[in-house]
């Protein structure tokens, strides 16, 4: 079961007026007045077209007709098998004002409404410069169906100088937000290319050279430790110096810095800058950190860069589009008043 | 809400919610949590370093903060509101604080690196663009200050310190507020369990306070709004509470312990802790461990507990209370989701005309002898008339809600950035060709 619109009471059986014996139809109940009614296809029963606001204008239009009890389930066919019956109806003629049903193997009543229906569409290609006729010649000379069929479907006509120097100035020279985006664009590719040219070159280097001290550092070490039993496991995960420091430089080549560290003996926390601790849990994973601010920087920049493109597109659309309309204001206002008046009405 | 004094008052003045009436579903895990100053907007820190803003009123997500990069990477440790609500203050387990300016989001405002990850960071109510920070493994905290275009970090510490530390070690400086009335002052708490107050100057730096409350790490300090009480909790699975008195001159400075709170029988853990508003009547805490879901709620001027929030299926980690629209926010350990508590008022539909009374069944009315006689018209009608006279002052604004809460105080209302509404329809559009 299916409620029934909120406009139509419950089912009321009642067939005849108790006091006048009149029948009574509809889901007003009341008797035949003249009015137009159209009959239900499950129950038998008849139906004002104002009652169930159907527009009037559908009556040639009905093609199998259920009322909304039957539609609901209420009576007829689906109070029996549960399946549904809907109303069907016959397509309209395409002309907007035409309600009668289209012929067979067509799109409008007759042929008079097709010829006057294309006709229409030719009217609404008139734009100004070109009557319709010039503009239904030109699409279709020369072209065969399939190219015809492809007319406007590369888009818009990208917009030039050459058909209106003054318009086009006027929208594309003004394009403040479009040098907005270009200025923020090369700012984009600036700091991306400070990124790979820069600060990522120079963090893989200082990485290697950690890498190089602490392999100089505790590769001994871990040799010795092998002979320990209890001790393996811990000598598997590679033991170093924490190796932090402010600007990544490179302090020195790394067998003097190693050298050095030894002279110190092995108690300093800090030389040259670099953190010198075995297990440095302040600095914990500053590699990582580092690396993935920059891998997320660029990442970034790569996005902001596709929307600035999208952006761009997209603006240049609406200002081609809006290019385009000028010119038929234009020449619309041009053959109405003449070619005096083109230079006061575009300003 | 629109109409309070049609509102049953003793609902409508309910000192804490009671109702768990909301769960913000968040695809990324949530760290921390904080309400706008407002109550309008909900910030929710995330793992991976996402900064989501929640808006209250639809209970969706409206913005994510460094569209055009700049976020933090690991995740976010802290958040704080400037108090006009535009400038969101962060910190990260990668250690960036970062300063956010919401009319333009897609970068942070200023920034500054630290050499290790950020306890926590919140604004200094010094000044407009100075704040507090605590850092992995200092002594310290610091105080960074953002106006110019470089930040400018001092430490927070006095040369009283330097005598002290070579006999005494305080440990490392892990929470820190600002006192709300005196606001060069500053509360630390550090890793061995020490309380110390400092006084800000231009001259420098001066330690107020310093006194011992326990032999274990500090995890929060947080102070009413009212300034004369602190709690501290500590991971010795304790919440201590104290009265903070400070003389004018702030020479003379007494704190008293007041009560201690802990769950005698399962010896948990306290994951937050937070004030109620204005002297702080209540106490919130959230608890550790799998098998607690609830937020404890004590009244503080007795140390009762008075209430346990529940609702949740989950263990509740960062709490945050809004007072101006008596919401209390927590986000869940397991699924980051966050759940808020209000107050839910009953409609009283005989507010609408007092001398009507709302009754459980109908019942037949006996009129009195004399209820509708014709008294004194005159006098009726006089009172009529001075009524009609006075004049109701519908322009000006209240200055205070029902609670006390400033209304002065404007909200700042994040922009729609419609670009990024065009950006999406077209990227879509751009996925699907």
């Amino acid at each position: 079961m299916v409620p029934l619109p909120e406009w139509c009471p419950p089912l009321d059986t009642t067939k005849y007026d108790p006091n006048t014996c009149e029948e009574l139809f509809c889901i007003c109940k009341k008797p035949d007045s003249g009015e137009l009614m159209v009959g239900c296809d499950g129950c038998d029963d008849w139906f004002h077209f104002k009652c169930l606001r159907i527009p009037l204008e559908y009556k040639e239009l009905v093609f199998s007709f259920y009322c909304p009890y039957c539609q609901a389930g209420v009576t007829g066919p689906g109070a029996i098998t549960g399946k549904l019956p809907k109303t069907v109806w016959r397509r309209k003629c395409r002309v907007s004002d035409c309600y009668r049903s289209c012929d067979e193997n067509s799109k409008y009543c007759s042929k008079e409404h097709g010829i006057e229906y294309l006709r229409g569409i030719s009217r609404r290609l008139d734009c100004g410069r070109y009557g319709s006729r010039e503009v239904i010649h030109k699409m279709t000379s020369g072209r065969s169906f399939k190219q015809f069929r492809e007319i406007g479907s590369l888009g818009l006509a990208p917009a030039s100088r050459d058909l209106d120097p003054d318009t086009y100035d006027a929208i594309f020279g003004s394009g403040v937000f479009k040098d907005d985006l270009d200025v923020k664009m090369s700012r984009l590719i600036e700091a991306q290319r400070l990124i790979t040219e820069g600060t990522l070159p120079t963090l893989d280097r200082y990485i290697a050279w950690i890498k190089v001290v602490n392999e100089l550092l505790f590769s001994n070490g871990g040799a010795e430790e092998k002979g320990d039993g209890r001790t393996r496991k811990k000598a598997r995960a590679p033991r170093g110096i924490c190796g932090f420091s402010v600007d990544k430089k490179i302090p020195r080549d790394a067998a003097d810095f190693v050298r050095q560290f030894h002279e110190e003996k092995e108690t300093v926390e800090d030389l040259h800058g670099v953190c010198c601790k075995v297990r440095c849990s302040k600095h914990l994973d500053w590699t990582g950190i580092e690396q993935r601010t920059l891998q997320y920087e660029q990442e970034s920049v790569q996005t902001s860069l596709q929307r600035i493109d999208l952006l761009k597109k997209q603006r240049n659309e609406e200002l081609t589009l809006q290019f385009h309309e000028m010119l038929l204001r234009k020449h619309k206002i041009c053959n109405k008043v003449g070619g005096g008046a083109i230079q006061d009405t575009t300003r | 809400m629109a109409n309070l004094q049609l509102q049953d008052p003793f609902s409508v003045l309910k000192e804490y919610p009671e109702k768990l009436t909301q769960i913000l579903v968040s695809p990324i895990y949530t760290c921390c949590i904080r309400f706008s100053p407002r109550g309008d907007y909900l910030a929710a820190g995330c793992s991976n370093g996402a900064i989501v803003i929640y808006d209250i009123d639809t209970a969706k997500p409206i913005t994510m903060l460094g569209s055009e990069g700049g976020c933090h990477i690991r995740s976010v440790q802290s958040l704080s509101w400037s108090r006009c609500g535009r400038y969101l203050l962060s910190s990260g387990r990668d250690w960036w604080i970062k300063v956010w300016d919401l009319q333009s989001r897609s970068r942070p405002l200023k920034e500054h690196k630290f050499d290790s990850p950020i306890w926590e960071c919140h604004w200094s109510s010094r000044a407009p663009w100075e704040c507090i920070s605590t850092v992995l493994e200092k002594s310290y905290a610091y105080v960074v200050d953002f106006v110019g275009e470089e930040a400018i970090v001092q430490e927070l510490k006095s040369t009283l310190d330097n005598d002290d530390a070579e006999s005494l070690d305080h440990g490392y400086t892990l929470v820190s507020c600002s006192h709300p009335r005196f606001s060069d002052l500053v509360l630390t708490g550090t890793s061995k369990g020490w309380f110390k107050i400092y006084q800000l100057r231009q001259d420098g730096v001066t330690l107020r306070h310093c006194s011992k409350f326990a032999n274990s790490n500090t995890k929060h300090l947080v102070i009413s709004q009212s300034g004369d009480r602190i709690a501290i909790n500590s991971s010795d699975r304790t919440i201590r509470q104290f009265s903070l008195f400070i003389s004018d001159d702030m020479e003379h400075i007494n704190i008293e312990i007041e009560h201690k709170y802990q769950d005698v029988i399962n010896k948990l853990q306290w994951n937050s802790i937070f004030f109620s508003n204005n002297s702080a009547e209540y106490l919130i805490a959230s608890t550790h461990g799998s098998s607690a879901h609830d937020i404890y709620l004590w009244e503080t001027s007795s140390g009762t507990l008075v209430r346990v929030l529940e609702g949740t299926e989950e263990e509740l980690l960062d709490i945050d209370w809004n007072f101006y629209n008596m919401c209390i926010a927590a986000n869940g350990i397991e699924t980051g989701n966050i759940y808020i508590w209000s107050i839910v008022i009953p409609p009283k539909w005989s507010a609408l005309a007092p001398d009507f009374e709302e009754v459980d069944e109908n019942i037949e009315y006996k009129e009195k002898e004399d209820e509708f006689d014709e008294s004194d018209v005159l006098e009726q009608q006089q009172e009529l008339d001075e009524a009609e006279e006075t004049e109701i002052d519908l322009r000006a604004l209240e200055k205070f809600d029902v609670r006390g809460n400033d209304l002065t105080m404007k909200s700042f209302i994040i922009p729609i950035e419609y670009s990024d509404i065009v950006m999406l329809k077209m990227w879509d559009g751009a996925g699907a060709a």
